[in-house]
């Protein structure tokens, strides 16, 4: 592989770091807020 | 569906998975990088490092196209005052700057074997790094004001200060004299590489509306439960005050 291969080989990992980084901070704040809602629902139905 | 406590006429998503327009958005997005790898020849002049405007291009493209929508949602939110027209900003914005910052590295890791360095101060990496700036500040104005109505305000302008910026970042490689190559179009792009940029722009292009989608979703839940929270406290409170 030469050094080029490097820097496209770089380029595609970043890319898909932070796309696949990106959406595992959105599920687990989707999850986060789920859980505070089902929590504030229980309480409410108290 | 279920509906958000505040607002009858918005529903919550049920599920954490992904959707199939998710599923959709992600594999179309694996196929086209495989697709413009495989057809696309060596550059005469940079060789293999030509791949790499697949994912800088269409990164880039999205810097720009989200700054938009940010814009797009922050004027709506000023002329109707409606919340779920400030929460689908704010999750462009995030997306934004998800992006801007990915552009930014991408041209780095361009720049470095092209040109001999990571980074110049060259305008339209300097004004892409503004954009960056101010949407990093849109987030940041967010998190530090507490009061719904007041951070729906302030971010909207800071949006629209944003988007001000695009046409800016978009035209500095025509306005001033640059190291960095003119807007890449099928008309300043060699015929062999504008169907694999095609192709990576639209599966960006899914890639970006699924994340911003995704993000206004957990919103929605979040401000959702805030309500809900917020609702029992009054009621509390109230209770207490008869006793």
């Amino acid at each position: 592989m030469n050094s080029n291969w490097m820097f496209v080989g770089a380029a595609f990992t970043v890319t898909w770091a932070v796309i696949v980084g990106y959406l595992i901070h959105v599920r687990r704040t989707l999850a986060r807020a789920r859980t505070s809602l089902d929590l504030a629902t229980r309480a409410g139905a108290r | 569906m279920t509906h958000v406590a505040h607002s009858p006429s918005v529903t919550l998503p049920r599920t954490n998975r992904l959707s199939i327009f998710g599923w959709f958005a992600f594999l179309f997005l694996i196929a086209c990088q495989g697709i413009a790898i495989a057809i696309s020849p060596p550059d005469r002049d940079m060789g293999d490092l030509q791949k790499i405007m697949y994912v800088h291009v269409p990164a880039a493209w999205m810097t720009m196209l989200a700054p938009l929508t940010v814009l797009v949602f922050a004027l709506r939110y000023l002329w109707k005052r409606r919340e779920e027209d400030d929460l689908l900003a704010a999750a462009a914005a995030e997306v934004a700057v998800a992006f801007a910052g990915l552009t930014l590295v991408l041209g780095m890791l361009w720049a470095r074997p092209t040109w001999g360095v990571w980074w110049t101060w060259d305008a339209r990496l300097t004004s892409t790094l503004v954009l960056f700036l101010i949407l990093a500040g849109y987030l940041a104005l967010r998190a530090l004001v507490d009061d719904r109505e007041q951070r729906a305000q302030w971010s909207a302008a800071v949006g629209v200060l944003g988007a001000i910026n695009v046409p800016i970042v978009y035209m500095s490689v025509r306005w001033w004299r640059t190291i960095h190559q003119i807007q890449s179009s099928p008309s300043t792009v060699d015929h062999a590489y504008v169907i694999g940029l095609r192709l990576n722009a639209f599966a960006f292009l899914f890639v970006m509306i699924y994340l911003i989608r995704a993000r206004y979703e957990a919103s929605l839940i979040e401000r959702a439960a805030e309500h809900e929270s917020e609702a029992i406290a009054l009621g509390r409170g109230r209770g207490t005050a008869h006793e």
